[in-house]
């Protein structure tokens, strides 16, 4: 009987001999098509990372290049209007007979500002209202404090407008048209200017 | 395994930069030893061209998640490719146990009057060897495949298998009694 004894040294000697030699026998690697594919998936996903990479900078620089072009090219805008009150914006005048815009604002305070309250005409158009004047409405009275005043832009047409008192020919009856008024707390239109 | 850990940093900057010939340097540094240890611990060689090309993959895919201050980079793949193989034998229930009783064939196999070393030098021999290795458990089979097949030194090994070098030389010792007395008792009787 010969047998290996796992208690003899010799027997530790011919293990480690035949451990060896499995070693030697199983030497192999990953098949040549896996080192292949591994490289080719490596390139790809490298390829395609800098692509990514390329795009993201020609995307920042263009985005930086519009943003430039557009602050170059912004021009300076007028202030958008909005609820302010009429010492703020408007100067008031007196109405009078004649269409010429006449008298002092009824606050010191507010002779600077731009927009002047003006006498009605009979013939009013868009094209003949200047932007910055306000028309007195019958309501209106000199003595009137305007520190309360608002100015509210509306809608309406040219029928409504003849109803609180804007000069407002026939043929704009029926003709939409945008205005600021000049109202007081109560909501009492004083004034009215032609925006559109 | 130890003398390349210096240039695997750079090996791997080169990775993250997509440098192709890094890549190439560092597949054919590990593809053997890994497939082997797989191969070895699996016994299968569609499993372990499975698990080389995704330990693989995990470098391709993200070369930064290794981080050397934790270790090698061979045994960062040594750990991919190791827990891989783990969880593909718990799927797959993979058990290749050695009969303690072999058949007449086998019997006659080895029943002639040479000696075991001389047997276990054929391919039988040496596939019998295998298979005993296969059928040891899977602590003292990866202690065997890096140790005894793959020639790493303990202190390699332990760093794969993140255990102290004295527990790799006991599992071997004892991984060793194992073959041996499996190997013994299939040893022919004349």
């Amino acid at each position: 009987m010969r047998e290996m004894n796992p208690m003899h040294p010799q027997s530790d000697d011919r293990l480690s001999k035949a451990l060896r030699r499995l070693a030697a026998n199983s030497n192999q690697g990953a098949p040549p098509e896996l080192g292949e594919m591994l490289k080719g998936k490596f390139h790809q996903r490298h390829a395609r990372r800098k692509r990514m990479k390329t795009m993201g900078f020609i995307g920042l620089a263009a985005c930086l290049a519009v943003f430039t072009m557009l602050l170059l090219s912004r021009k300076p805008t007028t202030p958008t209007p909005g609820p302010h009150t009429p010492s703020e914006t408007a100067q008031v005048t007196k109405p009078s007979e004649n269409s010429i815009p006449s008298g002092p604002a009824v606050s010191p305070a507010s002779q600077q500002k731009t927009s002047r309250l003006r006498p009605p005409r009979t013939t009013t158009t868009a094209s003949a209202t200047r932007d910055d004047e306000f028309f007195a409405l019958p309501s209106y009275h000199p003595a009137m404090p305007t520190n309360e005043w608002q100015i509210v832009r509306l809608e309406l047409t040219g029928a409504e407008l003849r109803m609180v008192g804007a000069p407002v020919t026939e043929e704009f009856a029926q003709r939409r048209v945008r205005a600021d008024f000049l109202v007081g707390r109560d909501g009492t239109p004083y004034g009215v200017r032609l925006v559109q | 395994m130890a003398e390349h850990a210096a240039n695997d940093q750079e090996l791997l900057r080169q990775l993250a930069k997509g440098n192709n010939a890094a890549f190439h340097t560092t597949y054919e540094r590990y593809q053997g030893p890994l497939y082997r240890f797989v191969l070895h611990m699996s016994g299968n060689g569609a499993t372990a061209e499975e698990i080389t090309q995704e330990a693989f993959m995990v470098l391709i895919g993200n070369p930064k998640g290794y981080d050397p201050a934790k270790g090698s980079l061979a045994g960062y793949l040594f750990g991919i490719a190791r827990n891989l193989t783990r969880r593909t034998l718990v799927q797959r229930q993979y058990d290749v146990p050695i009969s303690d009783d072999p058949g007449e064939e086998d019997a006659a196999a080895f029943a002639s009057d040479l000696d075991l070393l001389e047997e276990l030098s054929q391919a039988e021999g040496l596939e019998r060897l295998r298979k005993a290795v296969l059928a040891l458990p899977e602590q003292y089979r990866e202690t065997v495949v890096l140790c005894e097949l793959e020639e790493m030194s303990y202190d390699n090994a332990a760093e794969i298998l993140q255990c102290a070098p004295g527990t790799v030389a006991s599992r071997l010792n004892r991984a060793r009694a194992i073959l041996k007395t499996k190997l013994s008792s299939q040893k022919c009787v004349r």
